[in-house]
């Protein structure tokens, strides 16, 4: 569980990113994290690692403060981030090496994510493509079984095959225990397996809301023209017309864009 | 510091089999190769303690840089996001780093030292010849000392005495070469220290900036004792610096001592300011 009350925070010399940020996440979610480009996803995944302190403002993260990197904190924490490097050594000689670190770790899960992502355990890690060791990295971070795993564009790099993959192998991977935030630009790679977005903007959540709540509340189409059609909230061009998105209405349910969503937030639609 | 053992094994192997050679080579090219007379003179230079400590001396520059080159996962930002997310606590963190470079280093760079003294005055006292004769040389053993390493820490005239009347059993006093070789040895490692600990304050370039940074300290110590020299010296002129020299008890010199003491506390200073620095790092 996440906890961030009142956070401030900037870089040296640079203005402010967050001003009394709050946020709070159960565990037993996959959030996804979005914003354009310097909305602050990445410090925010950062302050939540550990990596960077926060200015005031306090963070609690499974009972632990992530600054104070407690080795019982980051034993149950696994960031993936979106540049990464690996020694010069196998992908056996590396799981030989960082498993031990991790008491929840799952060597056979590995070996089975390993095998579904084509990979072999005895390439040497910095031979393969950037697409493969990020599909590593991503079976290690899951075969650690950590309370949570922040994913920081994960999908980044990786063919449609692996992108589809990936997706799969997260659903069927993360437990009720565990808490899983991807912060990513490409939305529709994450859009079946989200079940909470949350949007920040200028170091602000400008929205946060369930994947149910949001079926519920807004009615996602594609119509060859919004002529005719009322309370439509947000819409875009389409090869085939109009993207919408409007209220709900009599319990009809759609399937969320997100892409779609995200726009029309980013442009205060909703 | 398992992890980082079996990661960098080969490069460790490497740097020790570097280390190993470079060792020899040097020792070995600077032990006499050949003999002028046939019997051993008085007047013939030999090569003993004071070239042993020199090359020694040169040498704990390698362990410096060893010492020096520590935390280098923290010399990029993807790296220093790897290293400061491993699940263990900054003690272990700064331990491990201190054990493998300082402490292993250490140990290992004497083993080495001994090894490749020895070898290199094997293989130098049997390829020495007679330059006349063009034979082997009898006495090539007493050209070249045996090295041990009480010749390099110890004074080899150790001066014994006995206290009064028989009723304290015979002394020995032992003196120290306080600032040929421990002295010079502890500042040269609290220099690797100094590196070993002010990298971590820097993000991009950490070993340079170390580097500068011990120079500007250099230069303000020198400014500072110019200053003082000025002012408790009214007769210095210019950038001389004055100090009264006076001989403390073993024979030891106040300016040897006071070197020794910068020396031997400093680390204790710089390791923990070291270990708080890395407890703060952010990315």
């Amino acid at each position: 569980m996440i906890n961030i009350q009142n956070v401030s925070f900037h870089y040296k010399k640079k203005s402010p990113l967050f001003n009394d940020f709050s946020l709070e996440v159960e565990s037993g979610r996959i959030v996804g994290l979005l914003g354009k480009n310097g909305a602050g996803k990445s410090t925010l995944l950062h302050l939540i690692s550990g990596l960077i302190q926060p200015k005031s403002g306090k963070i609690n993260v499974n009972g632990f403060v992530p600054f104070d990197r407690n080795p019982n904190y980051l034993a149950d924490v696994y960031l993936v981030p979106e540049e990464f490097g690996f020694p010069s050594i196998s992908i056996s000689t590396y799981v030989k090496a960082f498993s031990p670190l991790y008491p929840n770790f799952d060597q056979l899960k590995l070996y089975g994510i390993c095998e579904e992502f084509e990979l072999q355990i005895t390439s040497n890690l910095n031979k393969l493509s950037h697409g493969q060791r990020k599909k590593f990295l991503i079976a290690f971070a899951l075969s650690t079984n950590c309370k949570m795993l922040v994913l920081d564009e994960p999908t980044n790099g990786l063919d449609i095959p692996s992108k589809s993959q990936f997706r799969k192998i997260l659903v069927s991977s993360v437990t009720e225990e565990q808490l899983v935030i991807i912060s990513t630009h490409q939305v529709k790679d994450i859009d079946t397996v989200i079940d909470k977005v949350v949007v920040i903007e200028n170091g602000l959540i400008i929205y946060q809301e369930n994947i149910d709540q949001i079926t519920q509340k807004l009615y996602f189409d594609v119509v060859p023209s919004i002529t005719g059609i009322k309370n439509v909230l947000y819409h875009e061009q389409c090869p085939v017309g109009q993207k919408i998105i409007v209220q709900a209405t009599d319990g009809n349910e759609s399937s969320i864009d997100l892409e779609l969503l995200f726009n029309a937030i980013i442009n205060k639609k909703i | 510091m398992m992890n980082d053992i079996l990661i960098n094994y080969k490069k460790y192997l490497l740097i020790i089999l570097a280390a190993f050679i470079m060792g020899f080579v040097f020792l070995y090219s600077n032990m006499p190769k050949f003999a002028y007379g046939n019997e051993l003179e008085s007047s013939w230079r030999i090569f003993g303690k004071n070239d042993y400590m020199k090359i020694f001396m040169a040498s704990i520059v390698a362990l410096g840089v060893l010492v020096g080159s520590s935390f280098p996962d923290l010399g990029s930002k993807v790296k220093t996001t790897n290293y400061l997310l491993i699940p263990a606590s900054t003690f272990e963190k700064f331990f491990s780093q201190f054990f493998i470079r300082v402490i292993c280093g250490a140990a290992i760079f004497l083993v080495l030292f001994w090894i490749d003294a020895r070898l290199a005055r094997t293989i130098s006292v049997m390829q020495m010849v007679e330059l006349k004769t063009n034979l082997h040389y009898a006495y090539a053993e007493q050209v070249i000392e045996k090295f041990h390493y009480s010749m390099i820490f110890l004074y080899d005239n150790v001066i014994s005495y006995s206290s009064e009347a028989g009723s304290y059993p015979i002394e020995k006093i032992v003196y120290h070469k306080s600032i040929e070789t421990w002295g010079l040895s502890f500042c040269i490692i609290s220099i690797g220290l100094y590196l070993f600990s002010v990298k971590l304050f820097f993000k991009k370039l950490g070993l340079v900036k170390s580097i500068l940074s011990l120079v500007a300290l250099f230069f303000a110590m020198a400014l500072f004792m110019v200053v003082f020299s000025h002012i408790f010296y009214p007769d210095t002129k210019g950038f001389d610096v004055s100090l009264s020299n006076y001989t403390l008890q073993n024979g030891i010199n106040n300016i040897e001592f006071w070197l020794c003491l910068i020396g031997f506390v400093s680390p204790l200073f710089l390791l923990s300011m070291g270990y708080f620095k890395l407890k703060e790092k952010q990315l």
